[in-house]
């Protein structure tokens, strides 16, 4: 279950407003093989880990991801 | 699994971790960070994008941080990033007790800088709205908002 918390994890300060690079990082995130499929995929597939240190770090890493 | 055993072995530098002795043939295996890693101070830890020195692996092998805007939002970041960091260490050596000691001090911190955080820019989570005068959960800015100069960060 998650909770959110209003505040960014790491501080941003923009110069200089580049589109090109908000695309590659917007792809990165979402697009194949992006962080976002990547946590979804872990937060799933803790379901079936038997071992109890690895349903948490699968936890914890799927978390920390979707930050 | 007895990653106990492992850590028993011969303690290597910082940057390198052990790995199983007699291990079964042809099974891959990653290096296991050892207990009591060197770990930078919380700002820095932010600022490289990892609490360990050990693991501080950049692209280009350049490895001087930027340098951080300060604020009081800036000190929740580095705490809590020094948490989530410790958790994850925690979550594959659960038998380092002075790894835990220094989570549990992180955590009383933590708590506290978000009190302090709340007390000067309103509630972190919905359910701490309630902790206020009214429900100002919805007050603008929200993070992905927050200006550049004497704004939030």
């Amino acid at each position: 279950m998650f909770i959110y918390e209003k505040k960014l994890q790491y501080p941003v300060k923009i110069k200089n407003c580049n589109p090109k690079l908000a695309a590659v990082i917007i792809s990165q995130y979402g697009g194949p093989d992006g962080e976002l499929g990547a946590s979804l995929r872990y937060l799933s597939q803790r379901y079936a880990m038997p071992f109890p240190e690895l349903k948490g770090l699968l936890t914890d890493i799927g978390t920390g991801a979707l930050v | 699994m007895d990653l106990d055993f492992i850590a028993e072995f011969h303690p290597c530098s910082d940057e390198t971790g052990s790995l199983p002795p007699c291990a079964p043939l042809a099974v891959p295996f990653v290096p296991m960070q050892q207990n009591n890693p060197k770990m930078y101070p919380p700002h820095q830890a932010l600022c490289n994008g990892t609490l360990f020195p050990g693991l501080n692996l950049p692209f280009r092998m350049k490895k001087e941080p930027r340098t951080m805007a300060e604020g009081a939002a800036c000190e929740l970041q580095a705490l809590l990033f020094v948490l989530t960091e410790l958790g994850l260490y925690l979550d594959t050596h659960q038998q380092d007790r002075e790894a835990f000691q220094l989570f549990q001090r992180y955590a009383k911190l933590a708590e506290e800088g978000k009190r302090r955080y709340e007390a000067a820019y309103g509630p972190l989570t919905q359910a701490s709205a309630a902790n206020f005068q009214e429900y100002i959960w919805l007050s603008d800015p929200w993070p992905w908002e927050y200006c550049q100069e004497g704004g939030r960060k």
